[in-house]
């Protein structure tokens, strides 16, 4: 990224699980004060991606470099590496503060209170010190679950699934928080099956697929390359197409489908009769619902990625 | 972080009243309940209900009835009018013990004019009703007893002449007189009995059993609470919290050595609570030995800790780890002695209950307490008891590094 060198370098990363290959050569570039956003299915290797940077699990062979120091060689290189696991990992019988000052003796934190305080203060939780976790909500939940990623006052931050599970206020306030720690610094890994999430929040996004990172880049610039400037039409209809109308569908073109009764296709926008469009599907029987015309975004480009190895 | 681990768990129980209660009250009450069932079970307060039957219905038998009546040692409940029905009584449990009296004890020569039933149930009634009926027999009729050996000795040994005969008459007459002027209830100055029984003194004032079953209760609970107490261990590691907490610079270690301390600390305040009932209740001499005492009870907590760790550490989920707990606890606890006393026992089940921890805490407490023992062989089994709380400390930390690793 613009010639800076790296501070996590994953360098041809073999790994299996129960006989399966997870890693088959997966390379991977994180860079200072920037959002990765991880993306790909369940079971794909995003956890384990994260759990490998953070040297809980080790690699069958390949490299992970933090700050230019293998992690195998140079152990004391994770200690600029927290992790925040997918499930609420804190004590649910104590207080946030409770809960804080436990994982803060755990993690050696020197002046553990002041650092206490402060991160309760950047993580909004100042209020919610004395309460006991379990009667937390969700959101609040989720943000000591990050707080205490933090008290290792780490560079590089991996997150997993931070946001899963809670509503749009909370999941908006880890967003602005996480843009905050990136303001001042820090490299943060999320890992989200979220597309809109991590188009709004990423700097890049990387897509594990067989094992490799199989796309990444900006989301902007990955939509870019794969739309150029055309638009995305949505049609909807009322009942699933037959044979017959799937052709008459491909023929407007409408190339892939996220359901049944939902079809996309990518136009130019100079090219987009929306009432064309429409009388043109209702010929052919189809009972159309709606047409919808909007710029395409990642979850575009994977759908398409998708139907592309689909039908490969 | 031993430090934090160790208020982790403090904060886990002390917010759980009902982990609380069961932990710190519930060994009291339940070590009250035992003691108070087995205490005077020794044969100095034991008092049995018998029933009796008087198919003589002469003037020697209301004696033996009406001195019976006043033994007390003795309760004497409604009587049926059969032997039948006495026997119905005994099965039903509504006596220990019955009392038939067939004839004159004097003349009664074919048969024992008197029978003592008993049942299979209580083995031990039977017998301790006709000790107790020699002794009344003794003390409140001698004239009686003179009488039949006289009769005896006449019949089978050397037969009397009449002059004889009246000179042994005149002095049962006079024996029966002394008595009866004693009044009711009242016993001869008898010659000192060929046999004697004495109980040894102790410093103890408490019965046996009320020692026996502080050590007892005291180890069945440390089992499990500190398997209750344990159980963080398995949320820890379903929640990823133990691997965020040894991720870092704490260590696995000093996690599982936090966990140890605490439940030894609570396993030791725990016994102490029953101990102190012990000793306010039942006068159990722990102030005497507190130091020895100190030792065998950190050794037994230390052992449960172990324990509860590694079973914790084995098992994936609290169901798990619940259910092989009660199976093992109730086990240990059955074959140790923490429910019924070893001594009563077979032989061989003895034997084999020695290689239970609850023994070895059960006997150490017994020679401090109670044998008076010089604290050798309690010593011994309190390093038994720590040794086996460490290893298995270890193999706890062991399966939990190697799982963590896989």
């Amino acid at each position: 990224m613009n010639g800076l060198a790296p501070v996590v370098r994953v360098r041809n990363a073999v790994h299996a699980f129960k006989g399966r290959n997870v890693f088959s050569g997966l390379d991977l570039d994180l860079f200072k004060a920037e959002i990765f956003g991880l993306l790909g299915p369940n079971g794909v290797g995003k956890t384990t991606l994260m759990k490998a940077i953070s040297g809980r699990i080790r690699l069958a062979s390949g490299d992970i470099e933090v700050d230019g120091g293998n992690i195998l060689r140079e152990p004391s290189r994770l200690s600029a590496i927290s992790f925040a696991p997918q499930e609420i990992s804190l004590y649910q019988h104590l207080t946030v503060k409770e809960n804080l000052q436990v994982f803060a003796s755990a993690a050696g934190a020197p002046e553990a209170e002041r650092l206490i305080r402060t991160l309760m203060a950047e993580t909004g939780l100042q209020d919610r010190a004395d309460q006991i976790a379990a009667t937390l909500s969700g959101g609040y939940q989720r943000r000591v679950n990050i707080c205490i990623a933090l008290l290792k006052r780490p560079r590089i931050l991996l997150l997993d699934e931070p946001t899963v599970g809670i509503d749009i206020d909370a999941r908006e306030s880890i967003h602005r928080l996480l843009e905050d720690l990136r303001r001042k610094g820090a490299t943060i890994v999320v890992s989200t099956h979220d597309l809109d999430q991590a188009q709004r929040l990423c700097d890049r996004v990387g897509l594990i697929q067989n094992g490799r990172i199989s796309l990444q880049g900006r989301p902007e610039t990955l939509v870019r390359d794969a739309f150029g400037d055309r638009l995305e039409v949505v049609a909807e209809l009322r009942a699933p197409a037959n044979d017959g109308q799937r052709a008459a569908l491909e023929a407007a073109g409408f190339a892939t489908h996220a359901s049944d009764v939902q079809w996309l296709g990518h136009f130019d926008p100079q090219h987009i009769d929306v009432a064309e469009l429409r009388s043109r599907l209702t010929r052919s029987g189809l009972r159309v619902q709606e047409i919808r015309v909007h710029e395409p975004d990642l979850s575009s480009l994977f759908l398409r990625m998708a139907q592309q190895e689909l039908a490969a | 972080m031993i430090l934090s681990m160790m208020r982790v768990m403090f904060l886990d129980l002390l917010r759980d009243r009902g982990a609380l209660v069961m932990a710190f009250v519930l060994p009291a009450a339940i070590y009250l309940i035992f003691a108070s069932i087995f205490s005077g079970t020794g044969g100095e307060k034991l008092q049995l209900s018998v029933a009796v039957l008087d198919q003589a219905e002469d003037g020697v038998s209301r004696r033996l009835v009406s001195a019976i009546a006043e033994d007390p040692r003795l309760f004497v409940a409604p009587s049926p009018s059969t032997r039948a029905g006495l026997e119905r009584a005994i099965r039903r449990g509504d006596v220990d013990a019955g009392i038939v009296i067939r004839g004159d004890p004097v003349q009664s020569a074919k048969e024992a004019p008197i029978l003592v039933l008993g049942d299979t149930s209580r083995p031990v009634a039977a017998p301790v009703v006709a000790g107790r009926l020699q002794k009344i027999l003794g003390e409140t009729l001698p004239d009686v007893v003179y009488r039949r050996n006289i009769v005896e000795f006449d019949q089978n040994l050397a037969p009397l002449t009449p002059q004889q005969r009246m000179r042994a008459e005149a002095a049962a007459q006079a024996i029966e007189k002394a008595v009866q002027e004693k009044g009711a209830g009242g016993r001869l100055d008898a010659p000192a009995p060929m046999v004697e029984l004495a109980l040894v003194a102790r410093s103890s004032q408490a019965d046996a059993p009320t020692v026996y079953y502080a050590g007892a209760v005291g180890v069945l609970f440390l089992l499990i609470s500190a398997g209750q107490g344990a159980m963080l261990l398995i949320d820890e590691r379903r929640n990823n919290i133990l691997d965020r907490l040894t991720s870092s610079a704490g260590g696995l270690a000093k996690v599982v050595g936090g966990k140890f301390l605490f439940l030894t600390l609570q396993g030791t305040i725990q016994v102490g609570i029953i101990f102190l009932v012990a000793a306010a209740l039942y006068g159990v001499a722990v102030m005497d030995r507190v130091l020895s005492w100190s030792l065998v009870t950190l050794a037994a907590a230390a052992m449960a800790a172990g324990a509860a760790l590694l079973l914790c550490a084995l098992c994936r989920t609290r169901q798990q780890a619940q259910t092989l707990s009660a199976f093992l606890v109730l086990m240990v606890s059955a074959v140790g002695g923490s429910m019924i006393p070893r001594y009563l026992m077979p032989r061989w089940l003895q034997d084999v209950s020695m290689l239970t921890p609850n023994a070895w805490a059960i006997e150490a407490y017994q020679d401090l307490l109670w044998r008076d023992a010089d604290g050798g062989r309690a010593f011994l089994y309190a390093a038994m008891l720590v040794g086996v709380g460490l290893v298995a400390m270890t193999f706890a930390w062991a399966f939990l590094l190697r799982e963590r690793r896989s």
